[in-house]
C-alpha cells in the first residue's frame, strides 16, 4: 500500500470516530453504574 | 462526511435528538476540512505542476510564476467548486457552532447547509470533478491568460468566491429563524453584514481589475455586474435589510430565499468567467436604464437608512449607518466618474500635446519614450507619459501593451492593455495606449472624475461593516435573557468529573 492511501485510511477513520462519538458516548447526566450500586435504597 | 451530517443533522433536527444534531454537526466540519485538504491538493500539484492532471495542464504552464500556479485553484469551474465547498462549510462550521447549544435555529441551520455542502461536493465529484487524470501527460500545460497574470486577481477572485459562498449562511438562518419561533435576528444580521462587507470588498477589487485594464476602459464601472459579486450583494443588503426591520416572517423568508437565489446566480456567473453579454447590455438604453435604477434604489435605501442615525446607540448600529453612509458616497463617485473627458492623441518621443480636463485646466502631455521588455514568452511594450498642469509637474505615468508569443509566432496569441493611471483627489489621469512604435504612439488620455473616491468610501464601508458584524451584541428585545434552565450535569466520561467524589457521596 503506498503512503497516500494510508493517510487517507487513517484521517477517514479519524473522521469517522470523531463524527460517532456524539452518538456512543451516553448521554449527559447518567450516572455510572457504580454509583448507581451505591445508593441507598 | 457531508452526507452524513445532512442525514444527521436533518434526523436530529426532526426528532429534537441532541445527540443526532452533534453527531450530523461533526460531519460538516469533518466535511468541512476533508474539502480543505482536496484544494490544498490541488493547490500542490499546480505548484509542482503536475501535468498529468488535466486540471494543471489546463490551467498553468511552465512559465506561470509560483503565486499565479496556486492562485489557479480557482481559475476552472472546478477548482472554483472546492474554495466554493471550502467557504461554505467553513462558514457552516462557525456559524452552527456559535449558535446557542441545542436550539431549534441551530439544528436547523446546520442540517440545511450542510445539505447545500454536499449538493456542491457532489457536482465536484461526479459532475466537475478536478482530480481527472489525463490518458499521457503533455509536455506543457496551456497557461492561464495574460489578465489573470496580475497581483489584483489573486485577492480579487477567491475574495469574491468566499464572499459570495457565505451568503448562504445568513439566507438560511433568515429563512429557517423566520419559520420557526427561536430568536434568530441578532446572529442572522450578524452574518448578514459580515457577507455584506466582505462582498463591498469583493466589489472593489473587481472595479480596481477592470478599472486597470484597457479593454474595460469605457465599462469598467460594470465590472461586479460581470463577476457576479452584483448580485449577491444586492441579495447580503436584502438580508441587511430584513434582519434590521422587523418584516413579517413570511417577507423575511421571501428574502432569504432571494438572497439566497441572488448569490448562486453570481456564483454561477463567476464560475463560468463572467457574464461575457454586459458590455453589450451596458452601451444598451435598457442597461443605462437599469444602472441608473439600481444606483437610485441604493441611493434611497442608503439615506433612508441615515434618517434613522440619531437613533442608533450601540456600536454596530452605528458602524453600519457609517457603512451605508459610505456606501451613499460610492454611488455618487460611481455617477460623477461617469462624466469623464477625453480624447486620443498622437505623440512623438519628446513632443508635447495639449488637452483639457472635466475643470478647463490646460494639461501639457510629453512622451518620454517607448520600452520594450521581455520575459520568457511576454513582452511588453511600456510607454511613459509625463503630465503637467499650467508648467507644474503633475504626474508620470506608465501604460502598457503585454503580449504573449509561443513558438516562433510572429502575432500574438494573447495580449492585455493595462492603463497607466495617476491618481488624484478630484480626478484620475488615465492614459491607455492604443498603438506604440519604437519612438511614436497613438494614446487615449482621459480625466475621470473622483474615481479615487470610490476606493477611499468604499474601504471604509468594508471596515465599518467589519466592526458592525464583530461588536459586541445587542440584546433583541425579543430575545428571552438567557437563563440556562437546567444546570449542566457533570458529564461521568469527563475526567475531571470521574475524579470528583460522587454526588451521592455528600448526601449520604
Amino acid at each position: 500500500m503506498n503512503a497516500p492511501l494510508l493517510i487517507g485510511v487513517a484521517l477517514g477513520a479519524l473522521a469517522v470516530a470523531y463524527v460517532l462519538w456524539p452518538l456512543l458516548r451516553p448521554p449527559r447526566g447518567q450516572r455510572r453504574v457504580s454509583d448507581a450500586l451505591a445508593r441507598p435504597p | 462526511m457531508g452526507a452524513w451530517g445532512t442525514a444527521l443533522g436533518f434526523t436530529g433536527a426532526l426528532t429534537r435528538r441532541a445527540d443526532l444534531s452533534a453527531s450530523g454537526e461533526r460531519g460538516l466540519h469533518a466535511a468541512t476540512c476533508f474539502a480543505a485538504l482536496a484544494m490544498t491538493g490541488l493547490g500542490w500539484a499546480l505548484a509542482v505542476g503536475d501535468l498529468t492532471y488535466r486540471f494543471v495542464a489546463t490551467w498553468t504552464s511552465y512559465s506561470t510564476p509560483l503565486p499565479y500556479r496556486i492562485g489557479a485553484v480557482w481559475a476552472g469551474p472546478s477548482g472554483a467548486l472546492l474554495l466554493w465547498a471550502v467557504a461554505l462549510g467553513a462558514g457552516a462550521s462557525v456559524a452552527s457552532a456559535t449558535l446557542r447549544r441545542g436550539s431549534v435555529l441551530r439544528t436547523w441551520t446546520a442540517a440545511l447547509l450542510a445539505l447545500l455542502l454536499l449538493a456542491v461536493l457532489a457536482m465536484a465529484c461526479f459532475d466537475t470533478n478536478p482530480f481527472l487524470r489525463l490518458p499521457f501527460p503533455p509536455d506543457d500545460g496551456r497557461g492561464l491568460a495574460l489578465e489573470w497574470l496580475r497581483p489584483v486577481v489573486l485577492l480579487q477572485m477567491p475574495l469574491g468566491y468566499v464572499a459570495m459562498a457565505l451568503v448562504a449562511v445568513p439566507a438560511v438562518m433568515t429563512v429557517m429563524g423566520a419559520l420557526g419561533s427561536a430568536p434568530w435576528r441578532n446572529a442572522s444580521r450578524r452574518w448578514a453584514v459580515a457577507c455584506w462587507g466582505l462582498l463591498a470588498a469583493a466589489m472593489l477589487l473587481d472595479w480596481r481589475r477592470r478599472y486597470g485594464d484597457t479593454a474595460w476602459s469605457e465599462d469598467w464601472r460594470w465590472a461586479p455586474v460581470h463577476a457576479g459579486t452584483a448580485f449577491a450583494w444586492a441579495g447580503a443588503s436584502l438580508l441587511v435589510l430584513t434582519t434590521g426591520k422587523r418584516w413579517r416572517a413570511d417577507a423575511s423568508i421571501l428574502a432569504g430565499f432571494a438572497a439566497f437565489t441572488l448569490a448562486l446566480t453570481g456564483l454561477t456567473l463567476r464560475r463560468a468567467h463572467g457574464w461575457e453579454g454586459v458590455h453589450d447590455f451596458a452601451a444598451s438604453a435598457a442597461g443605462r436604464a437599469a444602472a441608473w435604477l439600481a444606483l437610485a434604489a441604493v441611493m434611497a435605501v442608503a439615506v433612508d437608512a441615515l434618517r434613522g442615525l440619531r437613533g442608533a446607540t450601540d456600536v454596530a448600529a452605528r458602524a453600519v449607518r457609517v457603512a451605508q453612509a459610505a456606501t451613499l458616497v460610492v454611488a455618487a463617485a460611481l455617477v460623477a466618474a461617469g462624466f469623464e473627458r477625453g480624447g486620443d492623441l498622437s505623440i512623438r518621443e519628446g513632443e508635447r500635446a495639449q488637452a483639457a480636463d472635466r475643470f478647463g485646466a490646460p494639461w501639457t502631455l510629453s512622451l518620454e519614450g517607448v520600452s520594450t521588455v521581455g520575459r520568457v514568452d511576454v513582452v511588453s511594450n511600456v510607454v511613459a507619459v509625463r503630465a503637467a498642469v499650467r508648467g507644474g509637474a503633475r504626474a508620470y505615468v506608465t501604460a502598457e501593451v503585454r503580449s504573449r508569443f509561443k513558438g516562433a509566432a510572429q502575432a500574438p496569441v494573447d495580449q492585455l492593455q493595462l492603463a497607466g493611471i495617476a491618481a488624484g483627489v478630484v480626478q484620475d489621469l488615465r492614459v491607455d495606449v492604443r498603438e506604440a512604435s519604437t519612438a511614436a504612439a497613438i494614446l487615449t488620455v482621459r480625466f475621470v472624475p473622483f474615481a479615487s473616491w470610490i476606493w477611499l468610501a468604499g474601504t471604509f464601508a468594508v471596515l465599518a461593516a467589519i466592526i458592525a458584524a464583530l461588536a459586541p451584541a445587542r440584546r433583541d428585545p425579543e430575545e428571552p435573557a438567557m437563563v440556562p434552565a437546567i444546570p449542566d450535569a457533570p458529564d461521568p466520561w469527563d475526567a475531571a468529573a470521574a475524579d470528583a467524589p460522587p454526588s451521592v457521596v455528600g448526601v449520604a
